[in-house]
């Protein structure tokens, strides 16, 4: 690994002017596990490390009329969160199903979701959530929607001076139905094929509200809007599920890669898409 | 630019120069000559090196040594107490749970951290959280069966002391 200069910033605003002190020559790293791999193979050649776990005050869960976690949080601390458990089980249920428990010790939710890979598994059910991030930089705060975070593999909207903060979810409804289906060889442990998060909520058999999001069969995690809007207002039977979930195979992109084929991506959108909202009928 | 740190391993400490860029597992082997941790994909997909932060597990390869200086790390070098094996050592010695050896400290360090967590667990638990480590033996079966029987051990273990 290519040696650098290493910083533990006491707080946010200490960080931030050392983003802008060495600009694109620095990166932030929060749990190492997607920075770390990339260092050691040469591929990521930071000259100055900026440790965020090391910052205190970033990692918590608060719960009120809104869900806030802190950008360090570790996937793990969510996993087992009894509040989150409660309050948005989706977001609990991605902490199990995110990686083993090693790396979910290691994990942040700040640098899932800046990592900014198609398939980080916290992106699509953060999205079904209407979930937005706080992102600190020199010129004050802004808050983005993690709907818009994302700009294709690997890159966001942040500027290189910027820092993600915190994760803001608004809490659902308690009736709200869901379900968070990730696909890949190993489980847990490996990346996801396709993955899909569906939240619904139905009132008298007909689906009053969905929000799907899927994850990599496209440049960025992805809303599937088409598939939201052939459910809504319609009946909660099979075959409006069926139709629906078609939908996705037009509006994904997926890439051929080691994973898994375009034709794969493209068939399992449809199917994780109808099996996913299949199991909001019965949770 | 080198700096001297302190690590807590073992519960005993060491000073030690590193530079920011050395990992834990390289920290804990060349400098350290604790060499029970095994360094093997790099890349954090396989769990041999996996030791203990402050009681949870973490993959040291992808750990600056920097990044945990005055924390507390176990290694498999310390679990064995006044010569004395751990349970889940013993286990795995008599469940003939270690083939070629080289995944098994990873898996015990890994164990330890589970059992704490989760003292009597089903089998289905013990292999999904078990995905954290790999063992290109394939000798599952006979951890899975060792991983139990520590747990049995240790609750024996744990009302006989209450």
């Amino acid at each position: 690994m290519r040696d650098f200069n290493y910083f533990e910033p006491k707080n946010v605003d200490e960080a931030v002017s050392l983003l802008a002190k060495y600009g694109e020559a620095a990166k932030i790293m929060a749990g190492g596990t997607d920075l770390m791999v990339r260092m050691i193979m040469g591929t990521r050649r930071p000259k100055y490390i900026i440790n965020l776990k090391a910052t205190p005050g970033l990692d918590y869960i608060e719960c009120g009329d809104e869900l806030r976690i802190g950008a360090t949080t570790t996937i793990r601390t969510i996993a087992k969160s009894p509040e989150l458990a409660q309050e948005c089980p989706i977001i609990a249920n991605v902490g199990r199903k995110f990686a083993c428990i090693t790396i979910a010790n290691m994990a942040t939710i700040g640098g899932n979701l800046c990592n900014a890979s198609p398939a980080a598994d916290t992106a699509a059910p953060l999205i079904t959530l209407s979930a937005r991030v706080k992102i600190i930089g020199p010129d004050g705060v802004r808050i983005v929607p993690v709907e818009e975070f994302f700009t294709g593999p690997g890159s966001t909207v942040m500027k290189p001076d910027e820092i993600l903060t915190e994760v803001q979810i608004p809490t659902p409804q308690a009736d709200t139905k869901w379900a968070y289906i990730k696909y890949g060889i190993r489980g847990v442990s490996d990346l996801a094929i396709t993955s899909v998060a569906a939240l619904v909520n139905i009132e008298n058999g007909i689906f009053t509200e969905a929000r799907i999001a899927l994850g990599a069969v496209a440049p960025t995690p992805m809303r599937a809007r088409r598939v939201e809007d052939a459910l809504k207002g319609e009946k909660t039977s099979e075959k409006t599920i069926d139709k629906a979930a078609a939908l996705a195979k037009e509006e994904c992109c997926p890439i051929s890669d080691v994973r898994a084929s375009v034709e794969y991506r493209t068939q399992m959108s449809y199917v994780l898409t109808k099996r996913a909202i299949m199991s909001c009928l019965n949770s | 630019m080198r700096q001297l740190i302190r690590l807590i391993v073992n519960r005993g400490p060491y000073e030690v120069m590193v530079k920011p860029s050395e990992t834990l597992i390289q920290v804990l082997r060349n400098k350290l000559g604790l060499t029970g941790t095994k360094h093997a994909c790099d890349t954090g997909k396989c769990g041999a090196c996996t030791v203990l932060l402050e009681g949870k597990p973490i993959r040291s390869c992808l750990t600056l040594a920097i990044s945990v200086r005055d924390k507390e790390i176990s290694t498999i070098e310390g679990l064995a107490k006044d010569g004395e094996l751990h349970p889940i050592q013993k286990a795995f010695i008599e469940h003939g749970a270690v083939q070629c050896g080289f995944c098994t400290p990873g898996m015990i360090m890994f164990a330890k951290a589970f059992l704490e967590e989760n003292p009597t667990p089903q089998e289905e638990e013990i292999r999904e959280a078990l995905s954290a480590n790999i063992c290109r033996c394939t000798g599952y079966v006979k951890i899975i069966e060792a991983i139990q029987a520590a747990a049995a051990m240790m609750k024996r273990r744990t009302s006989n002391t209450n």
